[in-house]
C-alpha cells in the first residue's frame, strides 16, 4: 500500500534520475583521470615534466601533478560512493519503509564521505597553491568556503542519522503496541 | 518477561476463540496473537477496554506480574 504511493512520487523519480546521472558522471571522470594518471606515469612522463618546468613548477612540480590526479580520482570515488548510498536510500523510500537501522548507517557513512571529500578538496587546493601563478589567497578562500559548506552538510547528515536511529527505535516500539 | 498475559485463560473461561474475539474487539487476529503469546511490547488503554468489555473482566484478570 505504502510502496504503491511512494513509487509514483515524481520527486523520488527525479532524484533517482539525477543521482544515477551523477553516479555515471563521477565514474566517467574517475576512469578518465585514472587513465590520465597512467599516461603521465608512463608515456607522457617526460612531456609533463617539461611542461611543469616551463610553467615554473619547480622540482616538486611533477609529483604535485601526480598528487592532484590521485586526489581527483579519490574525490570522484568518494562522490560516487556518496551517490550510491543516496540512491539506495531513495530505493528504500520508494519501497515505503525508510525507517530502518541500515538507513541510519547509510546517513552516517554519507557524513564521513562528506568529511573525507572536504579534506580531499582542501588537499587539492593546497596542491593548486603550491604552483606558481595561482593567487593563493583567492584559492584558500574558495577552499575554506567549500570546506565550511561541506562540513555543515556532514553535520546535518550525522544529526539525521541519529534522528533515523531514534525514529527506527520508536517505530519498532509502536509496532509492538497492540 | 515479567508481565504475563492471561488472555488464553479468559478465552477458555468464556469458551471463545481468538478469531471470535478479534472480530468483536475489532483488532486484527495477528495483533491479538502477538498479545496472547506475550510478544507485545505495550497495550493501549483502548485495547484493554475492548478486551475487558468483551470478556467481562478487569484489566488485572488479563495481566499478571511474575518477578524474574
Amino acid at each position: 500500500m505504502r510502496s504503491s504511493v511512494t513509487s509514483k512520487d515524481p520527486l523520488l523519480s527525479a532524484a533517482r534520475f539525477v543521482v544515477g546521472l551523477l553516479m555515471g558522471l563521477f565514474a566517467f571522470i574517475g576512469v578518465i583521470v585514472t587513465i590520465g594518471l597512467g599516461a603521465i606515469l608512463t608515456v607522457q612522463r617526460s612531456e609533463i615534466i617539461e611542461r611543469v618546468a616551463a610553467a615554473n613548477g619547480g622540482p616538486v612540480g611533477y609529483p604535485l601533478v601526480l598528487l592532484a590526479f590521485v586526489l581527483i580520482v579519490g574525490l570522484m570515488a568518494l562522490a560516487f560512493l556518496f551517490m550510491r548510498e543516496l540512491s539506495r536510500m531513495i530505493g528504500s523510500v520508494e519501497q515505503g519503509d525508510p525507517f530502518q537501522p541500515f538507513n541510519a548507517d547509510r546517513l552516517r557513512r554519507m557524513g564521513w564521505l562528506t568529511v573525507a571529500s572536504q579534506l580531499t578538496l582542501v588537499g587539492l587546493a593546497g596542491v593548486g597553491m603550491a604552483f606558481d601563478g595561482i593567487r593563493p589567497a583567492l584559492l584558500a578562500e574558495d577552499a575554506l568556503n567549500a570546506a565550511f559548506g561541506g562540513l555543515l552538510l556532514a553535520l546535518v547528515l550525522f544529526i539525521l542519522a541519529r534522528v533515523f536511529r531514534l525514529g527506527t527505535a520508536m517505530r519498532e516500539e509502536l509496532e509492538g503496541t497492540v | 518477561m515479567a508481565i504475563i498475559v492471561t488472555l488464553d485463560d479468559r478465552l477458555h473461561d468464556k469458551r471463545m476463540t481468538l478469531t471470535e474475539l478479534a472480530e468483536r474487539v475489532d483488532i486484527t487476529l495477528a495483533n491479538l496473537s502477538i498479545l496472547k503469546t506475550g510478544k507485545a511490547k505495550a497495550i493501549r488503554f483502548s485495547t484493554l477496554q475492548s478486551l475487558c468489555r468483551e470478556l467481562d473482566c478487569q484489566p488485572g484478570d488479563l495481566l499478571g506480574y511474575a518477578p524474574n
